[in-house]
């Protein structure tokens, strides 16, 4: 028997799947999954029904499952992974929110700054936006220059308590 | 006549169609993100623009000129967006001896700005905003601050498109707000001029198209109500406009018409105007070029825009009458854009794995999309529009409804889930929003949401078990002949 723990958005499901059957937080569920193609494209089926469901696995254990015009993000992995997740990036690390250009710095290493200061302007598909000290502090590591292009999740700048 | 489209994305292929549709060769240009985009091969030749950026790109006219010359083009259409509003590039084109599909160059540079077209809208005894005429270049005065009428928009002049628009609510905001205006247009549009219009409340957002041959005869194509829009930008347009009176519509097309007419408008263009909670239409400005929502108005009037344009630029006189314009049923699009309503709208990018547009009677797709397709932060965010056309507004609903479930996108994080939820939701199909609809959206659980999660959650841990286990690795090697997850284990 294998169990997997699955969260999606604030919910976690027990899934254990053995031979013969699968239970969903200890409920047996009738269904089987069946890959089309190469690229994802399954049949799920259940009792007398029949759906597309297309899953594309990602990083992380991470899984895009579309289905029935919506789209879920699902991740399988040890239990209470969710939990700790959030708290991954330290409080004052600032990381791109979305890919872009970088078409503004508006501080260097060692600069003090306000909290909400205007650190730096992203823009991506004609949208710009700010990106603000959560509070105030000194510039420790500043990464990008104007012009440079960031991925989402690259660490552009850390922010510290100044320590006076 | 060969054609340049100097464009890219859905419009450029929806444009290279028409082209097709009149037997006319046709010319894509590109950037280096765009080397391999659809558009480059659905049209006859393909011509390098430039690298990424826009503006050394598709907004670079000596490029775009250089490519038409190369190509032997005889006409540009600039679709919407980039050079579309340009007068300049219009007047290039022409003094290249080249036709630009679109209205003349001094109808653009007018109502590029929009006091300028506010002003001829008055002359022409179409309603307008009071506000002053003039602009305001400078800092706004402490006094001049206490006469204005609130709540107020502060506008760029040469706006468009949404931005460079703020809301003042009370004179203390209003220095802030022209300040934040400015710098907005100034970066957005390289011209920091703005202006004061009174801001309309609980307004609906109502548009005319027009065609005119550019020798004063104008043809209305019926409205498109554009209401359900997200931070200014509009995201499910239809026509004709929910519940407006047989009195109203006359007296918009009638307005219209006589801007279209003062101008001597040449092309397609539309009329804006906001509608209030009285009933009564304030016209707003004028788009010269085709529009994003332009699929609706073709479904309703069985007319092909883009061909009727490429006609008029060809030197032929318009077809119809104004008697033969009817308008039948009822259109509704949805714009499908690479903005992730989970992460606050931001854009995102990847490579699209799968894809499936959806079909059927009365469904539409405008794309340029393809399995394999890697999206990029480097233009706008519009992966794809749905229209769905029905007998009346109800049986469109239920289409769009039914085609916006059909679609599959993976690999990009979309907002298919949010329009689905609009279309289903009440007041939307009873016919009751305004501009404001989004701000305070509040979607109801989705039904049968709970279970989906679920079923969603046992099929990522199926595949994650099969992962483990080597089983689709052996599945690989039977070439992929279906076998239900139990038989394997």
């Amino acid at each position: 028997m294998s169990i997997y723990y699955v969260s999606i958005g604030e919910r976690e499901y027990n899934v254990q799947i053995t031979n013969s059957h699968v239970l969903v937080d200890g409920e047996p569920i009738k269904a089987d999954l069946t890959p089309l193609n190469e690229n994802g494209l399954h049949v799920f089926r259940q009792g007398n029904c029949n759906r597309d469901f297309y899953l594309n696995p990602q990083a992380q254990g991470i899984y895009e499952v579309l289905a029935e015009g919506r789209r879920v993000l699902a991740r399988v992995g040890p239990a209470g992974r969710r939990a700790n997740a959030k708290g991954a990036a330290q409080a004052g690390d600032i990381v791109a929110p979305m890919p872009g250009l970088v078409v503004m710095v508006g501080i260097k290493v060692g600069d003090c700054v306000e909290a909400e200061q205007v650190l730096m302007v992203l823009e991506s598909m004609k949208m710009q936006m700010q990106l603000k000290a959560p509070f105030a502090g000194q510039v420790k590591q500043l990464t990008v220059a104007a012009g440079a292009q960031v991925e989402k999740g690259a660490l552009l700048v850390k922010i510290r308590e100044a320590t006076e | 006549m060969k054609v340049l489209v100097a464009n890219r994305g859905e419009i450029a292929v929806r444009i290279l169609r028409a082209c097709r549709d009149l037997g006319l060769p046709s010319v894509a240009v590109y950037s280096e993100a765009d080397r391999e985009a659809l558009h480059t091969r659905y049209a006859d030749e393909a011509v390098y623009l430039g690298p990424t950026p826009a503006a050394q790109s598709y907004l670079n006219i000596p490029a775009v000129l250089d490519a038409a010359r190369r190509s032997g083009a005889r006409a540009i259409h600039p679709g919407y967006g980039f050079l579309s509003e340009n007068a300049d590039f219009a007047r290039a084109v022409e003094d290249a001896g080249l036709t630009f599909i679109g209205p003349r160059p001094e109808t653009i540079a007018l109502t590029g700005d929009k006091l300028a077209a506010r002003r001829a809208a008055r002359d022409a005894g179409l309603p307008v905003l009071p506000g002053p005429d003039t602009p305001l270049t400078e800092a706004i005065a402490a006094d001049m601050a206490m006469q204005v009428q609130y709540p107020v928009l502060v506008k760029a002049t040469a706006g468009g498109g949404g931005r460079g628009i703020r809301l003042a609510r009370n004179p203390d905001e209003l220095a802030a707000m022209v300040t934040a205006a400015r710098k907005e247009a100034q970066a957005a549009f390289g011209d920091d001029t703005v202006y004061l219009e009174p801001l309309v409340q609980r307004a609906r957002h109502i548009e005319v198209q027009i065609l005119g041959d550019g020798a004063g005869r104008i043809l209305c194509l019926g409205e498109r109500e554009c209401s359900i829009q997200r931070r200014r930008q509009k995201l499910i347009e239809e026509a004709p406009a929910h519940g407006l009176s047989a009195a109203q519509r006359a007296f918009l097309y009638d307005a219209a018409a006589r801007v279209g007419r003062a101008l001597g408008y040449r092309s397609l263009g539309t009329v804006e105007f906001l509608l209030d909670e009285r009933g009564a239409f304030h016209f707003i400005e004028i788009n010269p070029r085709i529009q994003v929502e332009h699929p609706v108005t073709e479904m309703i009037t069985g007319l092909d825009l883009v061909k009727e344009q490429l006609r008029l630029a060809a030197g032929r006189p318009l077809r119809l009458v104004q008697d033969a314009v009817e308008l039948r049923g009822a259109a509704i699009e949805a714009r499908v854009l690479a903005e992730d309503p989970q992460a606050g709208f931001l854009p995102a990018t990847g490579n699209i794995a799968h894809l499936k547009e959806p079909g059927g009677p009365g469904i539409r797709v405008d794309s340029a999309l393809y399995a394999g397709m890697t999206v990029t932060a480097d233009y706008d965010s519009l992966l794809a529009k749905v229209s769905a056309w029905g007998e009346n507004r109800a049986g469109a609903i239920l289409r769009l409804r039914r085609a916006l479930r059909e679609f599959q996108i993976g690999g990009v994080a979309t907002d298919l889930e949010l329009l689905l939820q609009i279309v289903e939701s009440p007041p939307f199909q009873a016919g009751n929003f305004d501009t404001t609809y989004l701000d305070k959206f509040d979607p109801p659980e989705a039904r049968g949401k709970a279970a989906l999660e679920r079923d969603a959650a046992l099929a990522a841990a199926l595949v994650a078990h099969r992962k483990k286990s080597g089983a689709l690795h052996r599945q690989e090697e039977n070439a992929w002949r279906t076998i239900a997850w139990r038989e394997q284990m």
